[in-house]
């Protein structure tokens, strides 16, 4: 592993105690360019992840909590009339929202209406926001990472398919293990911030260069392989689309750069496959009365598919 | 069929067998469209090759369901809807029982399949269908093979069957393009052909199980009834009647003697020559009397001038077949029991119902004795009550001049040599009293109307005759091949003459070329064509000649060996592979010849990674993994090669792990990395080499 991937991945383990394989997903994730959906009880230390991986990238950070009253204009901004005393002073200008940082914490994201939620997805993929006829461009890096409560609980209004797509990923946290909680409470200084590993520009470098990752006809057929029988196995209610193929590319790169290879392999295709295929896979059935256990229904449905292909015979 | 059924197992996995009914077409992805499109094609074309026997109402069902499929191809329009046709199975079912009774069992059968393919097409819509419709075209094309056995439907079928499973092939596998479907379908069509002749050479020849039930259709050839201008139809037809194969050029009787009797026609009625009622009856009572037909009695006791030859005939739906005048036939040797009757006409047992080969000795001193004695005498002095007055006046004035039967026979004759009679293919209709009016007006006929004439002429001058048909001629094909079509039909008369049946052939002394050189050259003596138009001149041209020259050798051989390739020939080719016969011997070949097959479907079901095209080195580690699935019973299913080897960690010596370690690095930059291309191949393959023999050396120690 790459030392100072190996360095962050240490101090995010402060914050997120046995957590490996998750914090690496989640730095995937950055690397790739995508954005990260965390499903999960409260309390699970989503908010603590999130925070902690803006500070360990030095980025811009905010905070949004979604709740259903919770407007547009409330995370993108408003146009604001100054009443100045000249007239070069009259005139509107744009108070950015929220949503201009680089990292964006969009909590309990199926709390808020659905044209909240798509106001916020529309923003994610154009990585721009048009008010009032202007396009404001949102910053660069630019890493969503949305909660979101399992939808059974009260109030919530989920995310429908096309939306749940444009998450690059999706993990959840859960119950720590004993081991991780006990010294968790033994912990002192839990509140002290983290110190900045790599910085901004470091990581557009380290995704340019994840892109420069070598992937060889082989692979790409096997991840067509895997996407394909998704289509054509009738099992499977959401087959995966081409955005889907492409994540997974992608993350494969970005999860072979983590390991410091040169060209990406089936496992590294196999490692990201689970967090990038479940939320894409699930029915929409699954999802209006979803519980925790029809999101453990959609990761049985990707590893179901992942193990009806074999890679060597890409 | 064995890449087929491997592949085919993934799909039949119960687990995923919980396929779900597209909601939309649009969704409908386009391999799918396109296979189902393919198969519609197959249909539409098996549908052409079975228009004998299918309907012509069946035939425009299949074709609307063939638009309909195209339809929703091309426009992924809404299919019918399924209560549409339901009424329309409904409608077709008291369609096909109405005429069912007309037209048999299997030819209902054939039309019931086809109907509800049709059906079943425009509704088409899951594998579950498709699978079913596949299986169904498969017994479409077995119906075809009832009846058309040449290589032209054997060679078409097959193309309809390789089409039909690169429909399937295409259907299942829509991950790789549609060129590797096609590789896929050609890999399993050279798999089958081997294990196809193989077994068409070793596997013992059963008898049918059961007997195809009779069919009513259009029958082919000659038929039972004769009206003068029935056979100058048939003389339009080039279709070829039957092939016959002498043992040498020169058992090959001279034209002239080239007559082929069929049937025997005793009844008149003023215009129609017919088998008689009464001699069936006769037949009847005498088979039930177990009386030896005669012909046996005369080949057991000559046998120096025989010749032995074998005749492939087309179908002709009919149970009656033709042989030189006389043959004798070889029951031994022939599938089909063939029957000699009192008349000296012969019948097979069952009807030709497809291509058969029978055999024959010829026995050219044999004449056709009076078997039934008066019957035959009686029988064949009938005339119908008061029409042609003007022939039966003329006939018992010859008679007062010729005394004998003999001198009677040659006077009429010569009446027709010297009067100035023609031979043509399209004489004038004669209407009221045919034989007074051809006789004395028209003088122009083919050769029904004169042997009608000259049997009509002979019967009233009280000499018994008869109307005999068959056919005369034939072209020799090869040394001693003869191939007789249907324009070499003929008509002639036999009287009854001291007890003997003695043959006439009044048509040759209006034209003596149609017995030497054949009814093209007799017709144009006359100044006629057999065909007219622009086919009939395109016929004569030498490519053409040629052209069809080549197509019939083809046919003739293909016939030969493959069709006729019956219990017999399959016993002599395997005395001439292994010497004398005995049961011992025929068991070895048979369960070995099995046993082969067995051996190849082993090979193609166990090995499970097969992988003929990958690179060596790719191979060798495949085999390394095999070894380490072997020794741990671990397998490996869809891991990868690292997370495998992680799994069964434990199990492994510190030595084959490393070298196993080592070879998956070295498979990884081969397969993965950007430099892959640019490996030098040999010496992966060494490494990878010294890797495996160092892994399989401790693995065997381990299990020692």
């Amino acid at each position: 592993m790459r030392s100072e991937i190996e360095k962050s991945l240490h101090a995010l383990g402060e914050k997120i105690l046995g957590k490996e394989h998750q914090l690496k997903l989640a730095l995937t994730c950055l690397l790739s360019n995508g954005h990260l959906l965390i499903e999960d009880l409260p309390g699970m230390g989503k908010t603590t992840l999130s925070h902690a991986l803006s500070q360990v990238f030095g980025l811009q950070y905010s905070r949004i909590q979604f709740t259903s009253d919770l407007l547009p204009s409330d995370m993108l901004g408003v146009n604001i009339f100054h009443s100045g005393e000249t007239n070069t002073d009259k005139q509107f200008s744009f108070r950015h929202g929220p949503i201009f940082s680089q990292v964006v914490l969009a909590d309990e994201l199926n709390r808020a209406s659905p044209k909240t939620q798509s106001a916020l997805l529309e923003a994610m993929e154009e990585r721009q926001v048009s008010i009032d006829g202007t396009t404001h461009a949102l910053p660069s890096p630019f890493f969503v990472i949305a909660t979101q409560n399992p939808s059974s609980q009260s109030g919530t209004y989920p995310l429908p398919e096309s939306q749940l797509d444009r998450f690059f990923m999706r993990i959840s946290l859960g119950y720590p293990q004993w081991d991780a909680e006990k010294a968790m409470l033994k912990q002192t200084n839990s509140t002290t911030p983290l110190e900045q590993i790599i910085d901004e520009t470091r990581l557009k470098t380290m995704q340019q260069e994840v892109n420069n990752i070598h992937a060889s006809d082989a692979l790409i057929h096997y991840i067509l392989m895997l996407v394909n029988e998704s289509r054509n196995n009738g099992t499977y209610p959401n087959p995966l689309s081409p955005r889907a193929s492409r994540a997974l590319l992608q993350g494969a790169k970005a999860w072979a750069f983590i390991s410091n290879k040169a060209f990406a392999t089936p496992e590294d295709v196999q490692a990201v496959f689970t967090a990038i295929t479940a939320h894409r896979l699930s029915s929409s059935q699954h999802n209006e009365g979803a519980t925790f256990g029809d999101n453990a229904s959609s990761i049985v449905l990707s590893r179901q598919l992942l193990e009806s292909v074999d890679p060597l015979a890409a | 069929m064995i890449a087929f059924l491997k592949r085919q197992g993934a799909f039949f996995n119960p687990s995923h067998s919980t396929s779900r009914p597209l909601s939309s077409h649009s969704l409908m992805s386009s391999h799918k469209s396109t296979s189902y499109l393919m198969l519609a094609i197959a249909y539409g074309v098996l549908l052409f090759t079975l228009t004998d026997e299918l309907m012509a109402w069946v035939i425009v069902l299949g074709m609307c369901a063939l638009v309909v499929r195209v339809l929703v191809f091309l426009r992924s329009s809404q299919l019918p809807h399924s209560r549409t046709i339901n009424l329309l199975a409904v409608l077709s079912l008291f369609a096909l029982t109405w005429f069912g009774f007309s037209i048999g069992l299997l030819n209902s059968m054939i039309n019931l399949l086809a109907v509800a393919f049709a059906l079943k097409l425009i509704l088409l819509d899951s594998k579950r269908d498709f699978h079913l419709l596949f299986c169904t075209s498969l017994f479409l094309i077995g119906c075809g093979f009832i009846s058309a056995l040449s290589m032209v439907a054997w060679v078409g079928y097959l193309g309809v069957l390789i089409f039909l499973l690169l429909a399937l092939a295409y259907y299942h596998g829509p991950v790789t393009p549609f060129s590797s479907s096609a590789k896929f379908v050609a890999t399993l069509v050279v798999q089958a052909i081997p294990i196809a002749a193989l077994l068409f050479l070793v596997m013992p020849q059963l008898p049918p199980l059961w007997q195809m039930p009779t069919s009513k259709s259009q029958q082919t050839g000659l038929s039972d009834t004769v009206t003068p201008g029935d056979i100058a139809s048939l003389a339009k037809s080039s279709d070829l009647a039957f092939t016959a194969t002498f043992q040498s050029n020169d058992d090959i009787p001279l034209p002239q003697q080239r007559y082929w009797r069929a049937l025997v026609m005793e009844d008149f009625n003023g215009k129609t020559w017919s088998i008689s009622d009464r001699r069936k009856q006769a037949e009847r009572q005498l088979s039930l009397l177990q009386k030896t037909p005669p012909l046996t009695q005369i080949l057991t006791a000559d046998t120096a001038s025989t010749t032995a030859y074998e005749m492939i005939v087309e179908p002709t739906k009919q149970n009656w077949l033709f042989s030189l005048a006389l043959s004798e036939p070889d029951n031994a040797k022939n599938t089909i029991f063939v029957n000699t009757q009192f008349d000296y006409t012969l019948r097979s047992s069952t009807p030709l119902m497809s291509k058969k080969s029978f055999y024959f000795t010829y026995v050219p001193s044999a004449t056709i004795e009076n078997a039934a004695g008066d019957f035959e005498r009686q029988l064949n002095s009938l005339l119908p009550a008061t029409t042609n007055e003007e022939t039966r006046a003329w006939a018992l004035a010859l008679k007062q001049q010729h005394t004998t039967p003999t001198e009677l026979a040659n006077a009429i004759m010569n009446y027709f040599r010297l009067q100035g009679f023609t031979y043509t293919l399209e004489p004038n209709a004669m209407p009221v009293d045919a034989i007074d009016t051809f006789l004395f007006e028209e003088k122009a006929g083919f050769c029904a109307h004169y042997a009608s004439a000259m049997t009509f002429a002979l019967r009233a001058a009280g000499v018994p005759a008869r109307m005999v048909t068959g056919y005369q001629g034939g072209e020799q094909l090869d040394d001693n091949v003869l191939q007789v079509r249907q324009y070499d039909a003929h008509a002639w008369v036999e009287a009854l003459i001291d007890d003997k049946w003695q043959r006439f052939d009044p048509t040759s002394m209006v034209a003596p070329s149609r017995l030497s050189f054949g009814l093209e050259q007799a017709l144009a003596d006359f100044g006629e064509k057999r065909t007219s138009g622009l086919l009939g001149d395109l016929s004569e041209g030498a490519l053409f000649m040629t052209l069809q020259n080549w197509m019939r050798q083809m046919d003739y051989q293909w016939s030969k060996w493959i069709l006729g390739f019956d219990a017999n020939k399959q016993k002599d080719l395997l005395e001439d592979l292994l010497g004398q016969i005995t049961t011992k011997k025929m068991t070895a070949v048979f369960l070995s010849s099995l046993s082969i097959v067995g051996v190849i479907l082993l090979v193609y079901f166990f090995p499970i990674k097969r992988q003929p095209n990958l690179p060596k080195h790719q191979r060798i580690y495949r085999n390394a993994l095999a070894l380490v699935e072997k020794r741990t019973g671990v397998n490996r299913h869809h891991l990868s090669p690292q997370q495998y080897l992680e799994q069964v960690d434990s199990y492994l010596t510190h030595d084959t792990k490393a070298s196993l370690h080592s070879m998956t690095a070295l498979f990884n930059e081969s397969v993965y990395s950007a430099e892959s291309d640019n490996l030098d191949k040999s010496h992966l393959t060494s490494m990878m080499k010294k890797h495996f023999d160092t892994v399989k050396k401790s693995i065997r120690q381990q299990n020692a």
